[in-house]
Order: C-alpha cells, then structure tokens, then sequence
C-alpha cells in the first residue's frame, strides 16, 4: 500500500527526471549500454524492463547475459521463479523462446527446492549457451531425486567458474 | 611522478562542432580510444572524435581531469563522481554516448549507475513515461508478458 504522500513524492521525482524534450533517448542505446544500465539492478527489476517495449522484451529475452535468481529476495514468489527458471530457461520453449537465440548466458545464479531433472534442464541450458559462472545451490526433496534416501530436504552447492 | 618541468605533451582533440581542445597527453589517454589511436599511431596531433561534441567534451574533460590527479583521497574522488552525474537525464545520455565511443570505462560505469537508480523500484508505467518509451504492444500481449514474468511483477504497483 502507498500513501498518497508517497504518490506525490513520485510525481515529483517524475517532473525532476523529465527533461521534456519527449524523446525516447534510452532505448536508442546499444545493447551493451543497455546491459550496462542493468548490471546495476537487481534480476526483478531487470525483468520488469520486459513489458516496456519490444525492444526490452527482446534484450531481456535474448541478449541480456546475467541471470542471478539470487537478488529476488521474496519468499513468496519462489514457486513462481522456479516455474519461470523451469519453463523459459531450462526448456527455452513457450512462446517466449527464451534464449532462443544463440546468445550466450555469462551468469547463472539460483538458490531454489527443485527436481533432478529441472535442475539437470538449467545446467545443460546454461552449458549450452556457454555459460560462464554457474552457482547453484538446490534443495531436492528426496523423492524427487531417487537415489537419496530419505532425508529431505538437502541441500547441494555446485559452482563453476570457468576462465 | 611529476618533478621536472619538462615539456607537456599535449594533444589536441576535435569535436564534431570542429572545437579544438587542446589538453595534456596523459589526461587524454585514459580514454581507451584515444590511448589506442595514439599508440597505433595514427593519430596525429589533432585527434579527431566526431561523435563528441564540444558541450559534451567540456564535461569529460573536466572528468578525466579529475581522475588523472592522484593526489584526490578515494572519497573525495567518490564525490565529484556522485555530483559529476547530478544532471538532466538527456546530458546523461550524451556523456554515455560519449563515455561508450571513448572507452572511458569509469565514467560510463557512474553514468549507468545513476541511470540504473532512476530505474531502480519503479514502476514499468513509471519508467516508461519518464524515459519517454513508448509501448508498442497490444493489451493482449502485455498481459502475457506479464502473465510469463509473475514472479518478476507480484506487489508490483501500476503507478
């Protein structure tokens, strides 16, 4: 919830921020520029760039390098980006086609409870698309990972950095 | 370091409004592009930047100026570069443009930075008007977008 002071404050850091020549300067940049820009942000708010204009979908969607799950910090929505990380990045199918292209993932980072094969779907994608940094860290119930005896939940770190 | 009075080499920089600035050699080359030019020889003394222009040249002199000189402590170094980046969002843009076409890695990295915190916890309505991006898709298609990114937009605000 906002109050209505907050509002306010918002509609005045807008008209600070406006330079009013109407023009649309930041989606000219360069993709690199641009990822530049979103290095600094954590991957929410990088992934909210998605719906501004195509042309963010596009670099979100197929050129935009480091995928580090880690900065989303909310507890509540993990199911969903593990259902996210499992459907777009781990299959690439959808509509979205995520990493469709052949653009290479320089970083992947998650901490998530996920299935062998989910798990197996993200590293193969990520060694795929040459993945530079892999840092993982996943929970597996036991019954989704056969071979583990029954002591649920545990936990397994892997990392890799390669160069 | 510096000690003898020896000559300055200087060289002279032309923007794309044909300005000339002459400025000391080694405040110069810690833009990668001239570094490179100059190394490869194949500039002369008057080293044309025609995607600079002499606004915009003013300020990354002023900049480079600031951060040839070793004698500024970290900190206060720290705040020229937060008070360097207190400008309209467009003269931003330029100094990117610029700090992008010269190589000038810190410098672009401060600029982004005070792109990135404009960005930062807004809203996408929000952004889009504030950076002027127009959105080019149907309702349809956004509310799939969305629908794909639930996780990136739950509590998220429409304003």
């Amino acid at each position: 919830m906002e109050t209505i002071s907050a509002k306010k404050k918002k509609l005045l850091n807008a008209n600070k921020e406006d330079d009013r020549s109407g023009e649309d300067r930041i989606s000219d940049l360069l993709d690199a520029v641009l990822h530049h820009i979103l290095f600094f942000l954590p991957i929410r708010s990088i992934a909210q760039t998605c719906i501004l204009s195509k042309r963010w979908r596009d670099l979100w969607q197929y050129s935009f390098p480091d995928l580090d799950f880690t900065t989303t910090t909310s507890h509540s929505n993990a199911s969903k980006t593990i259902k996210y990380l499992t459907t777009h990045i781990a299959k690439g199918t959808n509509h979205g086609h995520l990493r469709a292209k052949l653009c290479d993932i320089r970083i992947l980072r998650f901490r998530a409870q996920l299935s062998f094969s989910h798990l197996n779907g993200l590293i193969c994608r990520a060694i795929r698309h040459n993945v530079q940094e892999l840092d993982i860290e996943v929970a597996m119930e036991g019954s989704n990972f056969e071979q583990t005896p029954a002591h649920p939940p545990s936990t397994c770190s892997i990392s890799l950095i390669s160069q | 370091m510096a000690t003898t009075t020896t000559e300055t080499k200087m060289l002279t920089l032309c923007t794309s409004d044909k300005q000339q600035f002459q400025i000391e050699e080694t405040i110069a080359l810690q833009a990668v592009t001239i570094r490179n030019m100059v190394e490869d020889e194949c500039a002369s003394n008057v080293i044309p930047l025609p995607n600079v222009n002499s606004k915009i040249m003013i300020q990354i002199i002023e900049y480079l100026k600031k951060h040839v000189d070793s004698s500024v402590s970290k900190e206060d170094m720290e705040k020229f570069d937060s008070a360097f980046v207190e400008k309209k969002l467009s003269e931003i843009f330029d100094i990117i443009l610029a700090a992008n076409y010269l190589n000038i890695k810190n410098l672009l990295d401060i600029c982004c930075q005070r792109v990135a915190d404009v960005m930062k916890n807004k809203s996408p309505e929000w952004v889009r008007r504030t950076f002027n991006i127009v959105n080019d898709f149907t309702a349809e298609e956004e509310a799939k977008i969305r629908k794909e990114h639930e996780w990136a937009f739950e509590g998220v605000d429409e304003d």
